[in-house]
């Protein structure tokens, strides 16, 4: 890292060897073999995209040589200690016959120049291959705590999805939480021809679109916007019809004589 | 009870692409408002045969019962679990076998779900497909705690461990850790599915939406279609499904915006040192520790022997 312009620069050292850490993270163990993802859809900033467009298809076939050779080094026999006894050791494949590596623009505008995020899929069907199989009976009491899974997937998930604000409410459904990630939510009960972000379960003393959420993606502040038959009021105080009022970081939200809303942005 | 028919759902079961016996059983009593998906648990016929006790004895139960659906649920899971218990007490080869299962009873705009395992019920509204259930399982459970979202589920290595069944051992109808119940209006733009774990293991919530909003006014076409799409992923379960549509219910198109992404990471800092060798040093010092001990030790020997 001579360079210091470079910092921001993607190279293709990074490429590779993030999509390595990603096949490995991927891995979906089973009795007598890992199976390792083979599909990468690799997410890249729109300068970076157009600058290295030209040469994908040898960055992908570097890449193909780089992961065929981590999985024969992950094959290959592990060390011995002697008198140690080991663990059979287990088969790493990946279930197509050959990588599939894709680069893409990102259309979420989360990925920063010079960063990259990578997507991948243990085969190259819509979805990984999940294989259901018979429902066993535990012998005894469900103890959660003894199940673990890697705390990674879960922490990049959180990352992948900014989240702005959460809205607890209870309807006719029970209690419900929902995350706020964009930038306009439309609230109500829905219908087929007024799709709403955020449908609420419930009569049709609510509007079909009641409300209206819009989040000023440059200073972060929300905005609310009655649309209903009914009214909205927000913390007491009753909503004109479509007028545009600035939310508090916290608001309780009463839709119609029906539910309340619990409004709370996210810093 | 009118006989005219006030719902009119659709169903479908499948033994599924690999197995040969099917250890579900559905059932829908369009007239009555009685909506079941029962999936069996146990080696051989044992499954499929408190499957089907199951269903034997409820049926018979619900239809002689006249008290408030909650109870009725609840009585009826209860002597089926009893009469599953007894009969595998008689027969070795039913030795242990049980079954799981979603029960719905629809009583004018009022919906009962009872509920034991790990089949679903959920409910679609404007849309959006929502869990009523919840898994009485260990994975189940993370995932309704957030700690494991459903693909994660679909993967985890235990997610067929369930720890409420019905059938493997004696129960009382209002024990709390038995039949789960959920009362709640029903608006008539809602749809339900009751579903095994046959398609919920292979399909993600957003996939059977997806199905679901391909409806055209055939409630028995959507149930096919959804153990189709189950049975091309190539599940290695029996899938079985009860799709029931409110009268005004309608599907929404889909949003184009939504793509499913899977296994995401994102680039971030390598790791320090101590946090990837940390351990192999910490071993390292204490074999030094233990080895200067023992070098001690044996001084300690070998000079006491030269004193004597």
């Amino acid at each position: 890292m001579g360079d210091t312009p470079a910092q921001l620069r993607l190279s293709g050292q990074v490429i590779i060897s993030e999509l390595l850490r990603n096949m490995e993270l991927g891995a979906f163990e089973m009795a007598y073999s890992v199976l390792l993802p083979c599909v990468f859809d690799v997410y890249l900033h729109p300068g970076d995209h157009s600058r290295l467009a030209g040469v994908f298809d040898l960055i992908a076939e570097d890449a193909k040589r780089a992961l065929a050779a981590q999985v024969a080094r992950l094959n290959a026999s592990p060390r011995r200690i002697p008198g140690l006894k080991r663990r059979q050791a287990k088969d790493y494949r990946i279930a197509a016959k050959d990588w599939v590596v894709r680069f893409l623009v990102d259309p979420e505008g989360s990925v920063p120049p010079g960063d990259i995020e990578i997507h991948s899929e243990l085969s190259e069907s819509v979805s990984p291959g999940f294989q259901g199989t018979k429902t066993t009976l535990m012998e005894r009491e469900p103890s959660v705590t003894a199940v673990h899974t890697t705390g990674t997937r879960v922490d990049t998930r959180k990352l992948a999805e900014p989240t702005f604000a959460e809205i607890r409410y209870e309807d006719d459904s029970g209690p419900q939480v929902y995350l706020v990630n964009q930038n306009q939510i439309r609230i109500g009960r829905g219908a087929a021809d007024e799709p709403v972000e955020l449908a609420l379960y419930t009569n049709d003393e609510v509007s079909r679109e009641h409300l209206h959420l819009r989040r000023d993606a440059a200073t972060g502040q929300f905005y609310l916007t009655d649309r209903s038959t009914n009214g909205t009021w927000v913390d007491g105080s009753r909503l004109r019809r479509d007028v545009e009022h600035a939310l508090p970081e916290r608001a309780e939200i009463r839709v119609g004589d029906v539910l309340t809303l619990l409004f709370q942005a996210r810093r | 009870m009118s006989t005219a028919a006030r719902w009119h759902s659709g169903v479908s079961t499948d033994a599924g692409p690999t197995r040969t016996n099917n250890e579900d059983r559905v059932y829908a009593d369009d007239a009555n408002g009685i909506f079941l998906v029962i999936d069996g648990l146990g080696g051989h016929a044992a499954g499929e045969k408190a499957a089907e006790v199951a269903l034997g004895v409820i049926n018979r139960e619900l239809g002689e019962e006249t008290a408030d659906p909650e109870r009725r649920a609840r009585r009826a899971i209860t002597a089926a679990n009893n009469e599953i218990f007894r009969l595998a007490e008689q027969q070795p080869e039913w030795r242990g076998m049980a079954c799981v299962l979603t029960l719905v009873l629809l009583n004018g705009d009022r919906l009962t779900a009872a509920h034991v395992g790990d089949s679903r019920l959920y409910l679609l509204w404007s849309g959006t497909l929502r869990k009523l259930t919840s898994d009485h399982s260990p994975v189940g459970e993370l995932e309704d705690l957030g700690q494991l979202t459903e693909t994660e589920a679909m993967q985890h290595p235990r997610r067929h461990e369930v720890f409420r069944d019905v059938g493997s051992r004696l129960r009382e109808p209002d024990e709390p850790d038995f039949v789960e119940i959920r009362s709640l209006p029903f608006h008539p733009a809602a749809a339900l599915l009751l579903c095994t774990d046959g398609l919920t293991d292979v399909l993600t919530a957003t996939e059977i939406g997806e199905v679901i909003n391909a409806y055209d006014g055939d409630p028995a076409s959507v149930a096919a279609s959804l153990v189709k799409a189950a049975n091309e992923r190539g599940g290695f379960d029996n899938v079985s499904v009860v799709f029931v549509p409110g009268p005004d219910f309608a599907p929404v198109p889909r949003d184009g915006a939504a793509h499913a992404r899977h296994a995401i990471t994102r680039m971030r800092p390598p790791k320090p040192w101590w946090r990837t060798h940390g351990s192999q040093i910490v071993w390292l010092l204490v074999g030094v520790v233990l080895g200067m001990m023992l070098w001690w030790v044996v001084e300690l020997v070998r000079g006491a022997g030269r004193l004597c």
